[in-house]
């Protein structure tokens, strides 16, 4: 199944365009796919991924414009033509 | 706003404003509701040196602005409402003296102190906006909660670096704070002091924010609502991302009053 991607970092320009679509399995979830997205770009998996090998903690995943956090966190499950989107928390004024 | 929210413009004030008064958007009706809004500023350091310096020459008639620091010579950089000469002296005493030269028909409500709920709550009865020109989460989530219980909308804007991120939050129609990040970071952000920032982004960001203010207040084109337009400097490159009210908010619950 397709899902569109935005990513709200400017981490973003090292990554080719092909970023914006990923073809993901049926029924996989928001942490394959950051999972996807970390195995085809290094910049990602640097700037999402802890030492661990974990997400971080800071991060911000959306699915249609809502937080999964308001649903099953990280393994909450896609759907074709979802758009996940990656956000960071931004704190300067 | 509605109509009765005007109040009739002086002869000087229509010399003043003469470039909105011609201006299709604005016009005398959208003027008189600028000059009849009073808006709350948390914060006059980045973002809120644009925001005041903007909203103060539009002829927005109030402005409370809040804030606790003083000026500081590395605030200089990109703090434009302030000067070497104010060295030392609280920021919002600063903004009042340079607004009332800008703009000497408005009246500002300098309050030197941090934001806080109970402070805010206080200073948001009456107010038509809040704008956030805070340098923290913490004030962010209290600014939510003020804008969700007082049915007051809240013109959001935060930067990093080269980046920005703009909406507006807490409508009718639209998220608020906590339906898009529901908890404060659990691990360390960068500062400003930390991570630098670029001296023209809260320029950039903060002037965004007072045109969303402008847009509001006369009730004109379309808010960003529902729409988080973030901003990347050194690509330079806006993207609008669609953002959402949550049902299952703890703050707003799906709605602007819980």
């Amino acid at each position: 199944m397709n899902i569109a991607v935005e990513i709200a970092f400017s981490f973003k320009q090292k990554m080719d365009e092909s970023y914006r679509n990923l073809d993901l399995p049926s029924d996989a979830t928001v942490l394959e796919g950051l999972h996807l997205l970390a195995d085809r770009f290094p910049v990602f998996r640097e700037r999402v991924f802890d030492d661990t090998g974990s997400i971080r903690r800071n991060i911000n995943a959306l699915i249609n414009g809502s937080n999964v956090q308001f649903r099953e966190g990280l393994n909450t499950v896609l759907h074709a033509g979802d758009r996940l989107t990656v956000l960071p928390p931004v704190g300067g004024g | 706003m509605e109509q009765r929210d005007r109040v009739p413009l002086t002869s000087q004030e229509r010399a003043r404003y003469a470039r909105h008064l011609v201006l299709p958007h604005i016009g005398e009706v959208g003027q008189e509701k600028l000059k009849a809004a009073r808006v709350l500023l948390v914060g006059v350091g980045g973002l809120g040196s644009a925001i005041a310096l903007y909203l103060a020459g539009v002829g927005v008639g109030q402005l409370v602005l809040l804030d606790d620091d003083v000026v500081s010579l590395s605030n200089l950089q990109r703090q434009v409402l302030h000067g070497t000469a104010w060295l030392g002296r609280p920021k919002v005493e600063s903004a009042k003296e340079r607004i009332a030269d800008l703009n000497p028909d408005i009246h500002v409500v300098a309050v030197n102190e941090r934001f806080t709920k109970e402070t805010g709550m206080d200073l948001a009865t009456g107010v038509d906006l809040i704008l956030d020109g805070t340098d923290n989460f913490q004030a962010r989530y209290d600014i939510n909660e003020v804008c969700l219980k007082q049915g007051i909308p809240y013109v959001y804007g935060a930067i990093f670096r080269l980046e920005g991120q703009v909406s507006l939050l807490c409508t009718d129609e639209g998220p608020c704070y906590r339906c898009l990040f529901p908890e404060p970071p659990s691990e360390p952000v960068l500062t400003g002091e930390e991570a630098g920032i670029l001296g023209a982004v809260p320029g950039t960001i903060g002037t965004i924010q007072a045109t969303e203010a402008i847009k509001w207040i006369v009730g004109f084109g379309s808010a960003l609502i529902g729409r988080l337009l973030v901003y990347d400097g050194a690509a330079m490159r806006f993207d609008t991302l669609h953002i959402e009210k949550n049902p299952d908010c703890p703050a707003c619950g799906g709605s602007r009053t819980p």
